[in-house]
């Protein structure tokens, strides 16, 4: 029997063994993926920070927002486009069209998802920043501010894509969307759209006291102020637009384009105030705008064929002077397979260029409305007439009342943006403005579908999140 | 060498030397059937207590050299009882014993494998399902032979498609977000499984499995719950299937062929409309949407260029298959070593043309039994599937065949040339002329299904070897020492070929992508029986041991060459990296991306019967993985199990009616580890400046960690009976399990708006419940000359999910087809919008709220609610098996009830009318007011259904059907030829699968898995979900077995 004590005893303590290698084992058993990286030694120099704070800038030319569908969605649901069936083929594009946008699109998936990653990437950093020893002080203020602003411009545009616009009720507690302030998975509901605008024009604000007049192709005092006169003027806030659209037309160093062509070319134009900047160095591969210019240039794959086309009778008003520069040269009609479709020819076939998300123009068109809205008429005048003659018109005839001038600044905003996601919102805002039942494409400016369901991806992140009210618009 | 082992050998040499010393006598007799009388060739005889033994000759002879004295002598054959015989035999004498076998009338002292080592039936507590026959389909995986099999195991193929996998499931869905396949184990290593090497490639998901050769295979246990399966820790709750392959056997070599015939078709077709019904509908459509005018066509055709073309494109790529499949092996030994030898090929046709599956594959496994208590078994495999590939589904094949492959279309150019010269339209015709030189006459090419699958070829080709080293050592009586070491490779590859006229005249095109694994595994246990310390009345087993495994995964070359012929199919094999060398000029780059995984473990077991009626199982496991969080690295999986055979019992031993009844219970924890590897880390990105966003370098976190994440705990009760009635005429095991999973992984989706890349967050948040009932029966009806049996298997599951903290069902869905996870609901729930019908006054559909109130509004984001699910609640198969003389005739027919069908592609064959061609049924539509259809007017928008203008967003309940079916899986049809010396045994056979189905289904076949992306997908809507997937195959087998 000795011998069998011996094994038992062996086996007891080779269970011992066994079982007690098994749980001290964590190291061994410790087995990261290759180019691991602790999370907190992620961003630990100042390094660090800058390519973090350049990530954030990233996502606003990927092709779900400003390199491409935050413009293109926006237009399709307004009234420059057409839908007709064989012109408008994508599923997803349709439902746009035809205001009847549900949870499961890919379009409104990578809108929320690409404008949100520079909210996120800019909470990163916002979290991280104080910690960084090698961070001069006015460096670090430089770069709260920046984050402060792209998430601004982000929530900015989210909202006015997936809520009711400003104004749309009397209090503006209707819903807008989530903020996040923290880089951190926890679900955060949605938010009235006054506390998004309030939020957005904190941070604006904040941004355009703390950045630096010049900084490179990144964001500036002047950027932050030109969006605080884009936002003021979405919230029919015209004493504020126009103080701060006039801050940056008179004291920015920004000077009016004077050929229409270089808006969006390679040459690039002295008017942006912000704007998503494409790789030189990569060639056409690195153009911020090959997104667009896939959507409305022809395509050899496609027969020739644009995935969208310009509604006829947009091209007939736009087209209607043979004088003005924009008809005649961001249209052309061609013939596809037996049939005439309008192709929008603003963004260029094979060059690489720089999106302008807030140039002067814009803002002249801010401040002449804004004027006019606030009784000096001269101003509005001067300006409208000065874009009217940049584009081949005359300019406005003198003594124009305050309605025919308020007028006359809408057509030229037309006009002037067309494709560049200004339509809707636009239309929104007059209908708020004027009190009217304006009429979409035939179908109410604030019925339901005129702003984009919330995608499976924002809601199924969060039980409590409220989807939008669905159809209503057909 | 110790001194402990020279002092061992210096004992074994000195008790070998002592036997040889010894007086010896001889005995010889004969072994016969005892029913028939017939002569059993190859039975093993041996001295009660022994290894080793001699086999009977050709005229069923043996003789045994025996030491003088009492002896007693053990007949054993497959199939029959062992029988014993004792003579008293004199130094020197010839003694004549002779045995008359039975058949096995106990099930209960077979032998079955269970996880490291074996047990006798009688003494399981757990419950394990033992299948024997897995080679009864040519060229499949033996998978799709555990279907009908074993009472709870569901076994769901794929598809027809050659080469398709089969989705299993054991007593119901376990887990949601991590893998819910059960763990493979092949002669003690858990082999490597995954379903998702190239993704969804192809409409298809690969089978790993397929390359194990169902002929290698002696047997395969399934254990089912706790009981048996903790001893497999955190991968045992989803059930473990153990693959034994065969062993030699003691005797002359004797070889086995097996040879079988086939040919395959689809075992249903859908009716899709002719060129004239598909222009009628379009044009009614047209017209109802306000439209004047014939209605454009696609393609920049007219009405005079399709003038008589009516193609019927599923008959362009449908054929009948023709499969084939060989076998040949060997087994023989000695007392010293004992070997198998197996090879063979097989090439399996399915009904789609160009779709084949070739395996060949290769085993020797030997067992070397230097001394009595020393044996070294190596087992060494290496097998080769070769998939030809053809798309399906989405990705086209038949799947384009049923979708935008229309009638007017035709399959070359022409019928255009020829309709525009018959109306004098030279211009037209020298149009058409000019576009068919370019892609040399095939009409719309890469919307052809029929050029698609002559014009490019897809090979899928699959290495795998599996290979131990073994070592059992009893050192001492009742003590067993078992090592383990083991490798398993695989190494996949992916080719594709186009053609130059696919590839726009650019030259030839080909492309191969290699991915590899190995997979190192080593275990060691040392079992004791104390037995022998205890007196007659007790029995004790302990076992304890541990294991380790190491996988790694590789991603190696991707290379691709143009204008050469099709290399990679004619010329040198370039599954070898060596060759592949050659290629380097075209090399588009490679991926460093593998991944890496560890398993530590500890185990024990113990076992204890008391006078054999009364027993008591404890095992437990402690598992580590490098796929847990660092908060939660090892967890313990204890089970208990007790049994107690009431027919020992005085009251009932000797009953007339009852021979045999045993009563079990068992409760423990399993775990689920099959969670990605890397889950667990947070990751991050630099985008180097020349691609970082102006000219700069981005650094961002991508992916949150996760240190929290850990198995998945599944407690199962499980409690049953086996009974025996009339000596085992009847027998039947009954069993009611429940089994609840905590702590279910669940992927929680992390909303958009935060602006986190990796929106996927494992969390161990949920919980889901199966409860059931399994039947086994086996009647043996008659036993005369003509025997008749009838197995029947019957499992009924309820699978509720219970809980899933905070997840959405949009975050816990199926992939397309509208399945999720729905608290207080099956798993694979449908949920979507309830059609109420066609609207009789205008034609619109009518939805219902997720109130129940009637809506013409098509609205998923609040009106969706759970309108079915996927998984049957009654499963099961009975089999009647006659035999009479030298006939054999069994069939199967299996059953699935309970379950839904979503039909994905049926809102396009269906539903708006569109540039894809329409089912038939489709002509039961409305079209005046008081019309009472199936489907609504014919429109060519969305917006006519109430939704969204996105004729995919189109998912409610019309396109949910029953899938109740009944079908007759398997019929064969056997004859044993009368044999001349030379040869034991010879059987021809007829065997025909999927004969045939009766179902209420309306769609291609009830029995459907699409290919899926993920392991959520695949549990979730892994079966019951169709896009196009093509049907089952029907299969007619002719076979010929030959022993000699």
């Amino acid at each position: 029997m000795k011998s069998l004590s011996q094994y038992l005893l062996a086996c007891c303590t080779g269970l011992c063994l066994v079982f007690g290698s098994a749980s001290c084992s964590d190291d061994f058993l410790s087995d990261p993926p290759e180019g691991y990286l602790p999370p907190d030694s992620l961003i630990t120099t100042a390094q660090d920070a800058r390519e973090l704070l350049n990530a954030a800038y990233g996502p606003l030319r990927s092709g779900g927002f400003y390199g491409g569908q935050l413009w293109l969605l926006s237009e399709l649901m307004a009234d420059h486009l057409n839908g007709n069936v064989d012109a408008l083929t994508n599923g997803d594009w349709r439902a746009h069209y035809t205001r009847t946008t549900d949870i499961f699109l890919g379009t409104t998936r990578s809108l929320m998802e690409d404008g949100s990653r520079a909210v996120g990437r800019s909470n990163l950093l916002l979290r991280n920043i104080d910690a960084i020893p090698d961070l001069g002080e006015d460096e670090r203020n430089r770069m709260k501010a920046e984050c402060k602003f792209l998430r601004a411009i982000c929530q900015f545009e989210l909202v006015r894509m997936f809520a009711q616009p400003y104004g749309y009720s009397a209090d503006n507690g209707h819903l807008g969307i989530a903020i996040h302030k923290d880089y951190n998975p926890a679900p955060v509901n949605r938010s009235s759209v006054a506390a998004v605008y309030a939020d957005i024009i904190e941070q604006l604000t904040q941004a355009a006291n703390e950045l630096p007049a010049q900084n490179g192709v990144y964001a500036t005092s002047w950027a932050a102020k030109g969006y605080l006169a884009k936002v003021y003027f979405q919230m029919n806030d015209f004493a504020n637009a126009y103080a701060f659209a006039d801050d940056v037309i008179q004291n920015g160093p920004f000077s009016f384009d004077d050929s229409l062509g270089v808006r969006f070319s390679n040459f690039g134009t002295n008017e942006a105030v912000f704007q998503v900047v494409s790789n030189q160095n990569i060639g056409i591969n690195g153009n911020a705008g090959n997104a667009l210019r896939s959507y409305f240039r022809p395509d050899p794959s496609i027969a020739n064929r644009s995935q969208v086309f310009v509604a006829d009778d947009h091209y007939t008003r736009a087209t209607g002077s043979p004088l003005d520069w924009r008809g005649q040269n961001w249209y052309q009609q061609n013939n596809v397979a037996g049939i005439n479709y309008v192709f929008c020819t603003k963004f260029p076939l094979e060059e690489i260029f720089n999106i302008p998300t807030c140039h002067l123009t814009e803002l002249m068109l801010i401040r002449a409305e804004c004027a006019a809205e606030t009784g000096n008429l001269v101003q509005a005048a001067a300006d409208v007439s000065r874009i009217r003659v940049r584009a081949g018109l005359g300019s406005l005839s003198d003594g124009l009342g305050q309605s025919l001038l308020i007028q006359a600044v809408r057509n030229e905003r037309e006009l002037e943006l067309f494709m560049e996601g200004n339509r809707l919102h636009e239309l929104k805002r007059r209908a708020i403005r004027d009190g009217s039942n304006l009429l979409i494409r035939n179908a109410p400016w604030n019925c339901p579908g005129m702003v984009c369901q919330l995608p499976d991806s924002e809601l199924s992140g969060n039980p409590d999140m409220e989807p939008n009210p669905q159809g209503g618009c057909n | 060498m110790n001194v402990f082992t020279k002092i061992y050998l210096a004992a074994v040499f000195l008790l070998l030397a002592l036997a040889g010393a010894r007086a010896q006598g001889t005995v010889t007799g004969s072994v016969t059937d005892a029913e028939s009388g017939e002569t059993i060739i190859g039975a093993l005889v041996k001295i009660q207590g022994q290894e080793g033994g001699v086999l009977t000759d050709e005229s069923g002879q043996y003789s045994i050299t025996v030491p003088a004295g009492q002896v007693t002598l053990v007949a054993g054959f497959v199939g029959y009882e062992d029988k014993n015989g004792s003579v008293g035999v004199a130094n020197g004498a010839t003694v004549v014993l002779n045995f008359q076998m039975g058949t096995a009338a106990n099930i209960m002292d077979e032998v079955v494998v269970v996880g490291y080592g074996v047990a006798r039936k009688r003494e399981l507590v757990g419950s394990v399902a033992k299948v024997d026959e897995v080679n009864d389909i040519a060229g499949g995986s033996f998978q799709n032979a555990l279907q009908g099999k074993a009472p709870g195991v569901v076994v769901t193929q794929t598809s027809g498609v050659a080469g398709a996998g089969a989705v299993v499931r054991i007593r119901g869905n376990n887990s949601l977000s991590s893998a819910g396949d059960p763990l493979y184990v092949v002669d003690g290593i858990p082999i490597m499984n995954n379903n998702f090497q190239l993704g969804e490639a192809g409409a298809q998901n690969v089978n790993p499995l397929n390359s194990i050769n169902p002929n290698d295979i002696e047997s395969v246990e399934i254990l089912k719950d706790a009981a048996a399966a903790a001893i497999y820790g955190s991968r045992g709750a989803n059930g473990v299937i153990i693959i034994t392959t065969k062993r030699g056997k003691t005797g002359r070599p004797r070889f086995t062929y097996n040879v079988r015939f086939g040919l395959s078709q689809e075992t249903n077709r859908i009716d899709l409309l002719d060129a004239d019904q598909w222009l009628a509908v379009r044009q009614e459509a047209w017209e109802n949407d306000g439209n004047a005018g014939r209605a454009p066509l696609p393609g920049g055709l007219t009405y005079e260029d399709i003038e008589g073309i009516n193609t019927n494109w599923m008959d362009q790529v449908l054929q009948i298959g023709f499969k084939h499949e060989h076998n040949l092996s060997m087994r023989a030994g000695n007392k010293w070593i004992n070997a198998y030898v197996g090879a063979s090929f097989s090439d399996a046709e399915s009904y789609l043309r160009n779709n084949t599956f070739q395996r060949a594959s290769g085993r020797v496994n030997l067992d070397i039994t230097p001394f009595r208590n020393l044996k070294i078994s190596i087992n060494t495999s290496l097998s080769r599937g070769n998939t030809h590939r053809v798309p399906v589904a989405w990705s086209g094949g038949l799947g384009l065949a049923q979708s935008t492959a229309l009638p007017i279309f035709p399959v070359t150019y022409d019928p255009l040339i020829q309709n525009a010269l018959d109306r004098g339209d030279q211009a037209r015709a020298d149009y058409w002329s000019n576009l068919a030189s370019q892609t040399d006459n095939w009409y719309n090419i890469y919307g052809n299904p029929l050029a698609q699958v002559d014009l490019t070829k897809q090979r899928v080709v699959e290495w795998r070897s599996i290979n131990n080293a073994q070592i059992m050592y009893n050192p001492l009586p009742g003590l067993t020492l078992t090592g383990q070491g083991s490798l398993e490779i695989q190494k996949l590859g992916e080719f594709t070929f186009r053609d130059n006229v696919w590839e726009q005249n650019q030259g030839n095109y080909t492309e191969g992508y290699y991915q590899s694994a190995q997979n190192w595994s080593a275990f060691g246990t040392a079992e004791y029986d104390f037995s022998q310390h205890l007196g007659p009345d007790h029995k004790l087993r302990v076992m304890v041991g541990g294991e380790y495994q190491k996988t790694n995964y590789y991603r190696d070359l991707r290379v691709g060459y143009r204008g050469a012929d099709d290399l990679l199919f004619n010329g040198p094999a370039l599954d070898t990296p060596a060759v592949s060398q050659i290629f380097v000029d075209s090399f588009l780059g490679t991926s460093s991306n593998a991944g890496r995984e560890k398993f530590l473990s500890a185990f024990g077991r113990i076992n204890y019967t008391f006078r054999d009626k009364y027993m008591a199982q404890f095992t437990v496991r402690r598992d580590g993985s490098s796929r847990f969080g660092a908060n939660n690295r090892f967890g313990w999986f204890p089970a208990v199990g007790a049994g107690w055979v009431v027919s020992e019992e005085a009251f009932l031993k000797n009953n007339p009616v009852v021979n045999f009844l045993k009563l079990k219970a068992s409760v423990g924890l399993r775990g689920v580890a099959g969670i990605p590897t890397s889950e667990q880390w947070a990751e991050y990105s630099v985008v180097q400046s020349i691609n970082g966003y102006n000219d700069t370098t981005e650094r961002y976190q991508t992916k949150l960690a996760n240190p929290n994440l850990k198995w998945e705990t599944n407690r199962t009760i499980d409690c049953g009976f086996e009974i025996g009635l009339w000596n085992d005429r009847i027998t039947a095991d009954v069993t009611y399990y429940n089994s609840v999973t905590l702590d279910a992984i669940i992927k929680t989706r992390i909303q958009a708006s935060t602006g986190i890349d990796y929106r996927d967050f494992y969390q161990n948040i949920g919980t889901i419940r199966n409860t059931g009932v399994e039947i086994g029966l086996v009647t043996r009806n008659l036993v005369g000359p003509l025997k008749w049996t009838t197995r029947l298997n019957m499992a009924h599951n309820s699978n509720v999910v219970v809980a899933v903290g905070a997840a959405t069902p949009d975050a816990l869905d199926g992939g397309f087809g509208d399945i999720r996870a729905i608290p207080g609901q099956p798993s694979g729930t449908n949920f979507i919008v309830r059609w109420a019908g066609v609207d009789p006054l205008t034609g619109r559909p009518i939805y219902l709220t997720a109130a129940g109130d009637s809506t013409s509004v098509y609205d998923v984001s609040v009106n969706r609610v759970a309108a079915g699910n996927v998984f049957p609640k009654l499963t099961g198969a009975i089999t009647n098996e006659f035999t009479w003389k030298r006939f054999d005739l069994s069939f199967m027919l299996y059953f699935s009830l309970g379950s839904y069908i979503y039909d994905d592609a049926a809102k396009r064959q269906l539903g708006v009318v569109s540039d894809w061609n329409m089912r038939t049924e489709v002509l039961d539509r409305w079209r005046q007011p008081g019309d009472v259809a199936s489907y609504p007017q014919l429109t060519m928008t969305m917006l006519n259904w109430g939704g969204n203008d996105n004729i995919w967003q189109n998912n409610h309940s019309l396109w949910l059907e029953r899938a109740d079916f009944l079908r007759l899986r398997n019929l064969t049809f056997g004859y044993n030829i009368p044999v001349k010396k030379g040869i034991s045994n010879a059987r021809i056979f007829f065997t025909g699968t999927n004969l045939l189905t009766f179902t209420n289904y309306s769609g291609w076949d009830p029995e459907v898995a699409r290919g899926r992306e993920n392991e959520q997908q695949r549990n979730i809507g892994g079966t019951n979900v169709t896009y196009l997937t093509p049907p089952q195959e029907r299969a007619f087998i002719f076979g010929l077995d030959v022993d000699f």
